[in-house]
Protein backbone atom coordinates (compact mmCIF):
# COMPACT_ATOMS: atom_id res chain seq x y z
CA UNK A 1 0.00 0.00 0.00
CA UNK A 2 1.30 3.21 -0.39
CA UNK A 3 1.32 5.33 2.41
CA UNK A 4 4.13 8.07 1.08
CA UNK A 5 2.25 10.70 1.41
CA UNK A 6 0.69 10.23 4.45
CA UNK A 7 -0.61 13.40 6.89
CA UNK A 8 -2.06 13.96 9.87
CA UNK A 9 -3.47 16.32 11.36
CA UNK A 10 -4.90 17.03 14.89
CA UNK A 11 -8.09 18.71 15.80
CA UNK A 12 -10.04 20.54 18.53
CA UNK A 13 -13.76 20.54 17.42
CA UNK A 14 -15.98 21.81 20.35
CA UNK A 15 -15.41 19.49 23.56
CA UNK A 16 -13.64 16.45 21.11
CA UNK A 17 -10.32 16.19 20.11
CA UNK A 18 -9.70 14.76 16.83
CA UNK A 19 -6.50 12.99 15.30
CA UNK A 20 -6.99 12.72 11.22
CA UNK A 21 -4.56 10.20 9.46
CA UNK A 22 -4.48 9.24 5.77
CA UNK A 23 -3.41 9.87 2.56
CA UNK A 24 -2.44 14.03 1.78
CA UNK A 25 -4.91 13.98 -0.70
CA UNK A 26 -7.96 12.85 1.18
CA UNK A 27 -6.87 13.96 5.12
CA UNK A 28 -5.25 17.84 3.51
CA UNK A 29 -9.03 19.40 2.44
CA UNK A 30 -10.28 18.24 5.49
CA UNK A 31 -7.50 19.49 7.65
CA UNK A 32 -8.46 22.58 5.48
CA UNK A 33 -12.42 22.54 6.01
CA UNK A 34 -11.51 22.55 9.67
CA UNK A 35 -8.00 24.76 10.07
CA UNK A 36 -9.72 27.27 12.46
CA UNK A 37 -10.07 23.70 15.25
CA UNK A 38 -6.20 23.01 14.55
CA UNK A 39 -4.15 21.72 17.72
CA UNK A 40 -0.73 20.39 18.59
CA UNK A 41 -2.39 17.71 20.17
CA UNK A 42 -5.74 16.38 20.29
CA UNK A 43 -5.58 14.53 24.00
CA UNK A 44 -5.58 10.92 24.67
CA UNK A 45 -9.36 10.75 24.20
CA UNK A 46 -9.49 11.84 20.70
CA UNK A 47 -11.36 11.01 17.91
CA UNK A 48 -8.84 8.99 15.54
CA UNK A 49 -9.43 8.20 11.93
CA UNK A 50 -7.24 6.09 10.00
CA UNK A 51 -6.72 5.86 6.34
CA UNK A 52 -4.25 3.34 4.81
CA UNK A 53 -4.71 4.23 1.52
CA UNK A 54 -6.67 6.00 -1.41
CA UNK A 55 -7.82 2.82 -2.42
CA UNK A 56 -8.00 0.93 0.54
CA UNK A 57 -11.41 -1.26 1.10
CA UNK A 58 -11.48 -0.10 5.06
CA UNK A 59 -10.69 2.96 6.92
CA UNK A 60 -10.43 2.57 11.38
CA UNK A 61 -12.43 4.80 13.62
CA UNK A 62 -10.98 4.64 17.15
CA UNK A 63 -9.44 1.61 16.18
CA UNK A 64 -12.52 -0.11 14.93
CA UNK A 65 -12.47 -1.54 11.31
CA UNK A 66 -14.97 0.31 9.10
CA UNK A 67 -15.47 -1.42 5.66
CA UNK A 68 -15.52 1.71 2.02
CA UNK A 69 -18.10 1.55 -0.52
CA UNK A 70 -15.74 0.99 -3.14
CA UNK A 71 -18.95 3.27 -5.33
CA UNK A 72 -18.19 5.89 -3.30
CA UNK A 73 -15.76 8.68 -2.87
CA UNK A 74 -13.20 7.50 -0.06
CA UNK A 75 -12.83 11.28 0.77
CA UNK A 76 -16.57 11.48 1.42
CA UNK A 77 -16.42 8.45 3.70
CA UNK A 78 -13.73 9.63 5.80
CA UNK A 79 -15.52 13.22 6.05
CA UNK A 80 -18.65 11.17 7.17
CA UNK A 81 -17.20 9.05 9.67
CA UNK A 82 -15.57 12.00 11.39
CA UNK A 83 -19.02 14.23 11.60
CA UNK A 84 -20.86 10.95 12.59
CA UNK A 85 -18.15 10.23 15.58
CA UNK A 86 -18.07 14.04 16.43
CA UNK A 87 -21.79 14.05 16.60
CA UNK A 88 -22.21 11.39 18.81
CA UNK A 89 -19.77 12.52 21.50
CA UNK A 90 -21.22 15.49 22.09
CA UNK A 91 -23.39 15.81 24.96
CA UNK A 92 -24.33 19.89 25.79
CA UNK A 93 -24.81 21.29 22.58
CA UNK A 94 -27.20 20.87 19.80
CA UNK A 95 -25.39 20.37 16.71
CA UNK A 96 -27.87 22.49 14.50
CA UNK A 97 -28.17 22.49 10.78
CA UNK A 98 -28.15 26.32 10.43
CA UNK A 99 -25.83 29.65 10.22
CA UNK A 100 -24.88 32.00 12.72
CA UNK A 101 -24.11 35.13 12.52
CA UNK A 102 -23.64 38.17 15.39
CA UNK A 103 -25.80 41.16 15.15
CA UNK A 104 -24.26 44.67 15.65
CA UNK A 105 -25.79 44.35 19.32
CA UNK A 106 -23.80 41.49 19.94
CA UNK A 107 -25.74 38.57 20.22
CA UNK A 108 -26.14 34.92 17.83
CA UNK A 109 -28.59 34.87 14.74
CA UNK A 110 -29.50 31.89 13.32
CA UNK A 111 -30.77 31.04 9.70
CA UNK A 112 -31.87 27.83 9.24
CA UNK A 113 -32.84 26.11 5.69
CA UNK A 114 -32.79 23.08 3.81
CA UNK A 115 -30.51 22.61 1.51
CA UNK A 116 -30.64 24.98 -1.71
CA UNK A 117 -32.50 27.99 0.07
CA UNK A 118 -29.59 30.45 -0.19
CA UNK A 119 -28.25 30.08 3.11
CA UNK A 120 -24.45 30.13 2.50
CA UNK A 121 -25.07 33.14 0.09
CA UNK A 122 -26.57 35.07 2.14
CA UNK A 123 -24.83 34.35 5.47
CA UNK A 124 -21.58 35.73 2.82
CA UNK A 125 -23.35 38.86 1.98
CA UNK A 126 -24.08 39.87 5.72
CA UNK A 127 -20.50 39.08 6.58
CA UNK A 128 -19.33 41.06 4.03
CA UNK A 129 -21.76 43.94 5.20
CA UNK A 130 -19.95 43.65 8.67
CA UNK A 131 -22.24 41.01 10.41
CA UNK A 132 -19.61 38.70 12.24
CA UNK A 133 -19.15 35.28 11.00
CA UNK A 134 -20.13 31.94 13.25
CA UNK A 135 -20.13 29.74 10.77
CA UNK A 136 -22.25 29.14 7.60
CA UNK A 137 -23.61 25.28 8.12
CA UNK A 138 -23.41 24.09 11.55
CA UNK A 139 -24.38 26.19 14.45
CA UNK A 140 -23.50 24.19 18.25
CA UNK A 141 -26.30 25.58 20.23
CA UNK A 142 -25.33 25.03 24.19
CA UNK A 143 -28.77 24.26 25.52
CA UNK A 144 -28.54 25.04 29.36
CA UNK A 145 -26.03 28.20 28.99
CA UNK A 146 -28.19 29.37 25.67
CA UNK A 147 -24.69 30.11 23.86
CA UNK A 148 -24.08 29.99 19.70
CA UNK A 149 -20.62 28.64 19.59
CA UNK A 150 -18.44 29.77 16.91
CA UNK A 151 -18.39 26.91 13.91
CA UNK A 152 -15.89 28.42 11.03
CA UNK A 153 -15.03 25.96 9.08
CA UNK A 154 -14.39 27.04 5.61
CA UNK A 155 -17.21 27.72 3.46
CA UNK A 156 -17.75 25.26 0.62
CA UNK A 157 -18.71 27.76 -3.04
CA UNK A 158 -18.82 26.19 -6.57
CA UNK A 159 -16.42 27.65 -8.58
CA UNK A 160 -19.10 27.74 -11.63
CA UNK A 161 -22.07 28.03 -9.60
CA UNK A 162 -24.68 31.03 -10.19
CA UNK A 163 -25.47 31.63 -6.41
CA UNK A 164 -25.31 35.42 -5.63
CA UNK A 165 -21.57 35.24 -4.26
CA UNK A 166 -19.84 38.42 -2.31
CA UNK A 167 -17.41 39.54 -5.64
CA UNK A 168 -14.47 38.53 -3.12
CA UNK A 169 -15.60 34.89 -2.14
CA UNK A 170 -16.61 34.45 -6.18
CA UNK A 171 -13.27 35.92 -7.67
CA UNK A 172 -10.81 33.77 -4.86
CA UNK A 173 -13.58 30.39 -5.45
CA UNK A 174 -12.32 30.32 -8.88
CA UNK A 175 -8.66 30.77 -8.26
CA UNK A 176 -6.27 27.20 -9.62
CA UNK A 177 -4.69 27.06 -6.59
CA UNK A 178 -7.59 27.36 -4.16
CA UNK A 179 -8.38 23.54 -1.90
CA UNK A 180 -11.36 21.97 -3.18
CA UNK A 181 -13.18 19.60 -1.21
CA UNK A 182 -16.24 16.84 -3.40
CA UNK A 183 -16.06 19.80 -6.25
CA UNK A 184 -16.50 22.83 -3.98
CA UNK A 185 -13.74 25.86 -3.13
CA UNK A 186 -12.81 26.11 0.27
CA UNK A 187 -12.81 29.63 1.52
CA UNK A 188 -11.89 30.67 5.05
CA UNK A 189 -14.09 33.92 5.54
CA UNK A 190 -11.33 35.50 7.73
CA UNK A 191 -8.99 35.22 4.92
CA UNK A 192 -11.23 37.03 2.81
CA UNK A 193 -13.20 39.42 5.24
CA UNK A 194 -10.42 39.76 7.57
CA UNK A 195 -9.64 38.16 10.95
CA UNK A 196 -11.97 40.51 12.74
CA UNK A 197 -15.01 39.71 11.03
CA UNK A 198 -14.67 35.68 12.28
CA UNK A 199 -16.42 35.82 15.85
CA UNK A 200 -14.40 33.19 18.19
CA UNK A 201 -16.64 33.54 21.37
CA UNK A 202 -19.60 32.14 22.33
CA UNK A 203 -22.95 34.58 21.58
CA UNK A 204 -26.39 34.51 23.47
CA UNK A 205 -28.85 33.24 21.15
CA UNK A 206 -30.59 36.64 19.91
CA UNK A 207 -32.66 35.38 17.38
CA UNK A 208 -33.68 32.67 14.76
CA UNK A 209 -34.67 33.22 11.11
CA UNK A 210 -36.86 30.16 9.10
CA UNK A 211 -35.64 30.48 5.40
CA UNK A 212 -38.29 28.75 3.51
CA UNK A 213 -39.40 28.93 0.03
CA UNK A 214 -43.47 29.48 0.83
CA UNK A 215 -45.10 32.64 1.29
CA UNK A 216 -47.76 30.62 3.81
CA UNK A 217 -47.60 28.62 6.72
CA UNK A 218 -46.82 24.62 5.55
CA UNK A 219 -45.31 21.97 6.50
CA UNK A 220 -41.81 22.97 5.67
CA UNK A 221 -40.58 19.38 5.38
CA UNK A 222 -38.82 17.44 2.21
CA UNK A 223 -41.25 16.03 -0.13
CA UNK A 224 -38.35 13.65 -1.14
CA UNK A 225 -35.31 11.65 0.20
CA UNK A 226 -32.59 9.75 -1.79
CA UNK A 227 -30.95 7.11 0.68
CA UNK A 228 -28.07 4.93 -0.02
CA UNK A 229 -27.12 2.07 2.07
CA UNK A 230 -24.81 -1.44 1.25
CA UNK A 231 -26.50 -3.86 -0.23
CA UNK A 232 -26.23 -6.44 2.57
CA UNK A 233 -28.54 -3.84 4.47
CA UNK A 234 -30.53 -3.56 1.48
CA UNK A 235 -33.51 -5.86 2.00
CA UNK A 236 -34.02 -5.08 5.04
CA UNK A 237 -34.44 -1.17 4.40
CA UNK A 238 -36.69 -2.27 1.67
CA UNK A 239 -38.63 -4.16 4.26
CA UNK A 240 -39.32 -0.79 6.34
CA UNK A 241 -39.78 1.89 3.30
CA UNK A 242 -42.42 -0.65 1.74
CA UNK A 243 -43.79 -1.37 5.50
CA UNK A 244 -44.07 2.68 6.78
CA UNK A 245 -47.16 4.40 6.27
CA UNK A 246 -46.67 7.44 4.42
CA UNK A 247 -43.72 6.11 2.53
CA UNK A 248 -44.00 5.28 -1.07
CA UNK A 249 -40.86 3.90 -3.12
CA UNK A 250 -40.49 5.51 -6.05
CA UNK A 251 -37.19 3.81 -7.43
CA UNK A 252 -34.71 1.29 -5.98
CA UNK A 253 -31.17 0.99 -8.25
CA UNK A 254 -28.83 -1.52 -7.62
CA UNK A 255 -25.20 -1.05 -7.67
CA UNK A 256 -22.60 -3.24 -7.15
CA UNK A 257 -21.85 -2.41 -3.52
CA UNK A 258 -24.88 -0.01 -3.18
CA UNK A 259 -28.21 0.02 -2.95
CA UNK A 260 -30.26 3.21 -3.61
CA UNK A 261 -33.55 4.81 -3.02
CA UNK A 262 -35.55 7.68 -4.45
CA UNK A 263 -38.81 8.13 -1.66
CA UNK A 264 -41.91 9.88 -1.58
CA UNK A 265 -42.80 11.01 1.53
CA UNK A 266 -46.76 11.88 2.45
CA UNK A 267 -46.47 13.76 6.16
CA UNK A 268 -49.86 13.37 6.54
CA UNK A 269 -49.53 9.64 7.26
CA UNK A 270 -46.43 11.20 9.78
CA UNK A 271 -43.61 8.77 8.29
CA UNK A 272 -41.07 11.06 10.05
CA UNK A 273 -40.31 9.96 13.20
CA UNK A 274 -39.56 6.37 12.35
CA UNK A 275 -37.65 7.57 9.19
CA UNK A 276 -35.49 9.52 11.15
CA UNK A 277 -34.34 6.87 13.21
CA UNK A 278 -33.63 4.89 10.35
CA UNK A 279 -31.79 7.79 8.29
CA UNK A 280 -29.85 8.41 11.69
CA UNK A 281 -28.64 4.39 11.74
CA UNK A 282 -25.61 3.10 10.52
CA UNK A 283 -27.57 1.11 7.89
CA UNK A 284 -27.97 4.17 5.94
CA UNK A 285 -24.49 5.47 4.29
CA UNK A 286 -26.17 9.10 3.62
CA UNK A 287 -29.80 10.37 2.49
CA UNK A 288 -30.45 13.52 1.04
CA UNK A 289 -33.83 15.51 1.11
CA UNK A 290 -35.33 16.75 -1.64
CA UNK A 291 -37.96 20.10 -1.41
CA UNK A 292 -40.45 20.10 -4.23
CA UNK A 293 -41.00 23.45 -3.72
CA UNK A 294 -38.10 25.91 -4.57
CA UNK A 295 -37.13 29.50 -3.19
CA UNK A 296 -38.00 32.25 -5.86
CA UNK A 297 -34.71 34.40 -6.07
CA UNK A 298 -36.14 36.81 -8.50
CA UNK A 299 -39.32 36.96 -5.72
CA UNK A 300 -39.73 39.76 -2.91
CA UNK A 301 -38.92 38.24 0.06
CA UNK A 302 -41.23 38.66 2.75
CA UNK A 303 -41.23 37.77 6.89
CA UNK A 304 -43.62 36.66 9.63
CA UNK A 305 -43.07 36.55 13.40
CA UNK A 306 -43.50 32.62 14.52
CA UNK A 307 -43.46 31.04 17.80
CA UNK A 308 -40.52 29.78 19.73
CA UNK A 309 -42.25 26.20 19.58
CA UNK A 310 -42.28 26.62 15.57
CA UNK A 311 -38.69 27.77 15.53
CA UNK A 312 -37.64 25.01 17.68
CA UNK A 313 -39.68 22.11 15.81
CA UNK A 314 -37.85 23.21 12.71
CA UNK A 315 -34.50 23.24 14.21
CA UNK A 316 -35.19 19.74 15.53
CA UNK A 317 -35.76 18.45 12.58
CA UNK A 318 -32.27 19.83 11.33
CA UNK A 319 -30.63 18.79 14.70
CA UNK A 320 -27.47 16.59 13.99
CA UNK A 321 -26.54 14.35 16.86
CA UNK A 322 -30.50 13.65 18.14
CA UNK A 323 -28.81 10.01 16.85
CA UNK A 324 -29.41 6.90 18.78
CA UNK A 325 -26.07 6.09 19.89
CA UNK A 326 -25.37 9.60 20.82
CA UNK A 327 -24.89 11.50 24.33
CA UNK A 328 -26.86 14.01 23.99
CA UNK A 329 -29.99 11.64 23.43
CA UNK A 330 -28.65 10.01 26.06
CA UNK A 331 -28.52 12.57 28.47
CA UNK A 332 -32.50 13.20 28.01
CA UNK A 333 -33.00 9.87 28.58
CA UNK A 334 -33.13 8.34 25.17
CA UNK A 335 -36.09 10.67 24.37
CA UNK A 336 -36.10 12.36 21.38
CA UNK A 337 -39.19 14.65 22.80
CA UNK A 338 -37.47 15.67 26.14
CA UNK A 339 -34.33 16.75 24.04
CA UNK A 340 -36.60 18.60 21.99
CA UNK A 341 -37.94 20.40 25.02
CA UNK A 342 -34.67 21.14 26.04
CA UNK A 343 -34.52 23.08 23.00
CA UNK A 344 -37.06 24.81 22.75
CA UNK A 345 -36.70 25.95 26.07
CA UNK A 346 -33.30 27.21 24.61
CA UNK A 347 -34.96 29.99 22.58
CA UNK A 348 -36.96 31.22 25.20
CA UNK A 349 -35.04 34.88 25.13
CA UNK A 350 -34.71 34.28 21.18
CA UNK A 351 -36.90 36.28 18.83
CA UNK A 352 -38.15 34.19 16.04
CA UNK A 353 -39.37 34.48 12.06
CA UNK A 354 -40.12 32.92 9.16
CA UNK A 355 -38.27 34.44 6.16
CA UNK A 356 -39.57 33.63 2.59
CA UNK A 357 -36.87 33.99 0.64
CA UNK A 358 -36.53 36.24 -2.21
CA UNK A 359 -33.75 38.32 -4.45
CA UNK A 360 -30.67 37.98 -2.71
CA UNK A 361 -29.90 41.16 -1.84
CA UNK A 362 -33.35 42.57 -0.57
CA UNK A 363 -33.87 39.04 1.32
CA UNK A 364 -30.39 40.24 3.25
CA UNK A 365 -31.63 43.28 3.73
CA UNK A 366 -34.42 41.57 5.21
CA UNK A 367 -32.44 39.40 7.53
CA UNK A 368 -29.93 42.69 8.44
CA UNK A 369 -32.78 44.79 9.95
CA UNK A 370 -34.04 41.92 11.72
CA UNK A 371 -30.72 41.59 13.66
CA UNK A 372 -30.14 44.83 14.20
CA UNK B 1 -69.70 27.57 53.25
CA UNK B 2 -67.70 25.28 50.84
CA UNK B 3 -63.70 26.29 51.00
CA UNK B 4 -62.63 28.06 47.63
CA UNK B 5 -60.32 25.73 45.70
CA UNK B 6 -56.52 26.62 45.79
CA UNK B 7 -55.01 25.05 42.43
CA UNK B 8 -51.53 24.43 42.72
CA UNK B 9 -49.28 22.07 40.74
CA UNK B 10 -49.15 18.59 40.87
CA UNK B 11 -45.54 18.12 39.40
CA UNK B 12 -46.75 15.13 37.85
CA UNK B 13 -45.04 16.52 34.49
CA UNK B 14 -42.06 18.51 33.36
CA UNK B 15 -42.82 22.17 32.54
CA UNK B 16 -40.99 24.24 30.09
CA UNK B 17 -41.86 28.09 30.06
CA UNK B 18 -41.48 29.57 26.61
CA UNK B 19 -42.58 32.83 27.13
CA UNK B 20 -44.88 32.60 24.73
CA UNK B 21 -46.75 28.97 25.67
CA UNK B 22 -46.20 26.61 28.45
CA UNK B 23 -44.86 23.08 27.32
CA UNK B 24 -45.95 19.94 29.57
CA UNK B 25 -43.80 16.71 28.97
CA UNK B 26 -46.79 13.55 29.22
CA UNK B 27 -42.97 10.90 29.31
CA UNK B 28 -45.31 8.05 30.44
CA UNK B 29 -47.56 8.65 27.13
CA UNK B 30 -44.31 10.70 25.27
CA UNK B 31 -46.87 13.69 24.56
CA UNK B 32 -46.80 17.16 24.58
CA UNK B 33 -49.17 19.71 26.00
CA UNK B 34 -49.20 23.10 24.82
CA UNK B 35 -50.54 26.17 26.63
CA UNK B 36 -51.47 28.76 24.94
CA UNK B 37 -50.44 32.47 26.39
CA UNK B 38 -53.85 33.03 27.83
CA UNK B 39 -53.40 29.72 29.43
CA UNK B 40 -50.02 29.71 30.37
CA UNK B 41 -50.80 33.19 32.80
CA UNK B 42 -53.39 31.51 34.43
CA UNK B 43 -51.17 28.28 35.08
CA UNK B 44 -48.66 30.82 36.21
CA UNK B 45 -50.81 32.08 38.83
CA UNK B 46 -51.29 28.50 40.44
CA UNK B 47 -49.07 29.01 42.57
CA UNK B 48 -50.54 27.11 45.65
CA UNK B 49 -51.56 30.93 47.11
CA UNK B 50 -54.62 32.09 44.88
CA UNK B 51 -58.25 31.08 44.51
CA UNK B 52 -59.88 30.50 41.36
CA UNK B 53 -61.67 33.69 42.26
CA UNK B 54 -58.34 35.65 42.78
CA UNK B 55 -56.87 34.26 39.46
CA UNK B 56 -59.43 35.39 38.10
CA UNK B 57 -59.48 38.51 39.02
CA UNK B 58 -55.48 39.39 38.57
CA UNK B 59 -56.05 38.36 35.44
CA UNK B 60 -58.92 40.78 34.42
CA UNK B 61 -56.75 43.29 36.23
CA UNK B 62 -54.16 42.59 33.87
CA UNK B 63 -55.44 42.12 31.21
CA UNK B 64 -57.96 44.79 31.61
CA UNK B 65 -60.59 42.24 30.64
CA UNK B 66 -64.34 42.54 32.31
CA UNK B 67 -64.62 39.89 35.58
CA UNK B 68 -67.07 38.01 33.76
CA UNK B 69 -64.87 37.06 30.96
CA UNK B 70 -61.63 36.27 32.83
CA UNK B 71 -63.37 34.14 35.39
CA UNK B 72 -65.20 32.36 32.15
CA UNK B 73 -61.79 32.28 30.39
CA UNK B 74 -59.99 30.93 34.08
CA UNK B 75 -63.09 27.89 34.61
CA UNK B 76 -62.84 26.68 30.93
CA UNK B 77 -58.91 26.70 31.74
CA UNK B 78 -58.79 25.07 35.27
CA UNK B 79 -60.86 22.44 34.51
CA UNK B 80 -58.83 21.48 31.86
CA UNK B 81 -55.79 21.55 33.48
CA UNK B 82 -57.09 19.58 36.59
CA UNK B 83 -58.64 16.65 33.62
CA UNK B 84 -54.76 16.50 32.95
CA UNK B 85 -53.81 16.05 36.09
CA UNK B 86 -51.76 19.26 35.72
CA UNK B 87 -52.89 20.92 38.66
CA UNK B 88 -54.81 19.84 41.83
CA UNK B 89 -56.47 21.86 44.31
Amino acid sequence: MNVSNETRTHLQILETGVTLRGPAEVVEPIAFAYRRFHVDDAGPEAIRLDLEAVNAVSARVCGRPIELVPDLDVGLQFYQFLLDELMDRLGSQALLHAAALRTRSGGALLLAAPSGHGKTSLTLELAHRGLGFLGDDYAPLDLDRRLVLPFPRAVGIHPDGDAPIPLPFRSLASEPGVTRLFGKSLLDVGQVLGESSVVTEPLPLQGVVLLTAHKSAGTGLPTRIVVAARRGDGDELQAFFAGTGGIEILDRAERPHLSLWSLKLEHEASPTEALSRVLDSEKVLFSEKIWDERPDFQGRPSVVPVRRREAAEFLGREMLNRRNGGRLLARHGGSVTALFLHLAAALREASCWRVSVGGAGATADLIESLAD
Amino acid sequence: MTTPQIPKPTGSFEGTDLGDEYLFYDRENDRVHVLNTTAREIFLLCDGSRSEDEIAGTLAETYELEQATASKDTQQTLKRLYELGVLAS
